[in-house]
C-alpha cells in the first residue's frame, strides 16, 4: 500500500501575550508585550476577514516570527 | 527513525514477501473477465489463509479489504467493488501480508485478456522498467533522491505522468515506515542507503498529460486520475545489501 507525503509544516511562532501600544498608520500597530519587549505586529488575516477590530489598549495575542522576534502577527484579541 | 534490519530479519521479510509475490501472480492468473473486485479480494485471503499468513492491509488505517484493486484510472488502494471486469480493463493489483510479525508489500498490474493495445503496453512497461530502474539505484551510499531520480526520469522517457504524492515507504516489523521514498525528485529527502534498510519501492504513473493530477473518491480510499487516464502501479519490497539491492518480493 502506498504512503502518502505529507507537505512541509510551516515553521510556527511563539505566541505572547501583550497590550496594544498605538494603531500605525499602515494597519500596523506597537504592542507591548507582557515580557516587556516592543514589537510591530500586523493583524491576522482571518482577523481582518471577520471584521475584528483592534484599538490601542486592547489586550491580544501575538505570533512572533521565528526569524525575526521583534515583528509579529496578531491572531486574538482577548 | 530508520531500523536497520539484520540477517535473520530479512530472512523473515524475505518469506513473507515471497508469498505476496505468490499471491499476487496466482491471482493475476486467475482473472478472467466477469470476475469482480470482491472475486479477487476472495483468491487473495484464501490463499493467504492456506500459507498460514494474515493480510496485511485489512484495518490498516480502516482499509476495508485485503487486496487493493485499482481498474483503469484508479490508480491506488482501489476497494474491491461488485463491478465486473472487463476485458482490456488495466487491473492493478497491491498485496501485503503479515508472516510472524513481519510484513510483505508488493503490487503488480496487467491487462484482462489476451489483446493489450500499444499504449497500455507503454503505461505497463514504463513503471515496471522504471521501478526496475529505481531498485538498480538502490546502493549504500546512494539517497532517495537517486531512486526517485530514476523512477521519474524513466517515467518521462516513456511519456507517462507520475504521481508524486504517493509512494513507497520502509518496512518491516510495520507494513509502512520511515523512511518515504518518493517517486518523484521534488519531494524527495535526501537519505542515505544504508546496508539493512528493507524499501517497499512504488512507482505509480498514468498515461494523462498532467503529473500528479488525481483525486480521491468519496469512498476516502481510492484514488484516481483527474483526467481519467489509465494508470498502473509497480511495487516490489527490496533489501538494501552491502552488495546492493535484493529484490525480497520476486518469483522464481
Amino acid at each position: 500500500m502506498a504512503k502518502k507525503k505529507k507537505k512541509e509544516e510551516k515553521e510556527k511562532g511563539i505566541v505572547v501575550e501583550g497590550t496594544v501600544e498605538e494603531a500605525l498608520p499602515n494597519a500596523m500597530f506597537r504592542v507591548k508585550l507582557d515580557t516587556g519587549h516592543e514589537v510591530l505586529a500586523h493583524v491576522s488575516g482571518k482577523m481582518r476577514m471577520h471584521f475584528i477590530r483592534i484599538l490601542p489598549g486592547d489586550r491580544v495575542k501575538v505570533e512572533l516570527s521565528p526569524y525575526d522576534l521583534t515583528r509579529g502577527r496578531i491572531i486574538f484579541r482577548m | 527513525m530508520i531500523e536497520l534490519k539484520s540477517k535473520e530479519d530479512i530472512e523473515k521479510l524475505r518469506t513473507a514477501n515471497r508469498i505476496v509475490a505468490e499471491i499476487l501472480h496466482i491471482i493475476k492468473e486467475e482473472t478472467k473477465p466477469g470476475m469482480t473486485g470482491i472475486d479477487l479480494d476472495e483468491i487473495a485471503r484464501k490463499e493467504a489463509e492456506k500459507r498460514k499468513v494474515k493480510p496485511a492491509f485489512l484495518g490498516l488505517y480502516g482499509f476495508p479489504a485485503a487486496l487493493c484493486v485499482s481498474i483503469n484510472e484508479e490508480i491506488v488502494h482501489g476497494i474491491p467493488k461488485k463491478k465486473p471486469i472487463k476485458e482490456g480493463d488495466v487491473v492493478s493489483i497491491d498485496f501485503g501480508v503479515v508472516y510472524e510479525g513481519w510484513y510483505g508489500d508488493a503490487a503488480i498490474s496487467y491487462v484482462v485478456g489476451d489483446k493489450i493495445s500499444d499504449r497500455k503496453k507503454r503505461l505497463l512497461e514504463g513503471v515496471e522498467k522504471s521501478l526496475m530502474a529505481g531498485i538498480e539505484k538502490c546502493y549504500p551510499g546512494n539517497t532517495i533522491r537517486d531512486i526517485a531520480a530514476a523512477i521519474e526520469g524513466t517515467l518521462k522517457e516513456y511519456r507517462l505522468a507520475p504521481i508524486c504524492d504517493y509512494g513507497g515507504h520502509g518496512i518491516g516489523r510495520k507494513p509502512h515506515e520511515d523512511p518515504h521514498v518518493s517517486n518523484c525528485v521534488a519531494n524527495a529527502e535526501n537519505v542515505l542507503l544504508k546496508p539493512g534498510m528493507v524499501l517497499a519501492i512504488e512507482p505509480m504513473a498514468t498515461l494523462g498529460k498532467r503529473p500528479n493530477f488525481y483525486r480521491k473518491l468519496k469512498d476516502g480510499w481510492t484514488v484516481v486520475s483527474k483526467e481519467k487516464a489509465l494508470a498502473a502501479h509497480f511495487e516490489h519490497s527490496v533489501a538494501i545489501t552491502e552488495n546492493g539491492p535484493e529484490i525480497l518480493s520476486k518469483l522464481d
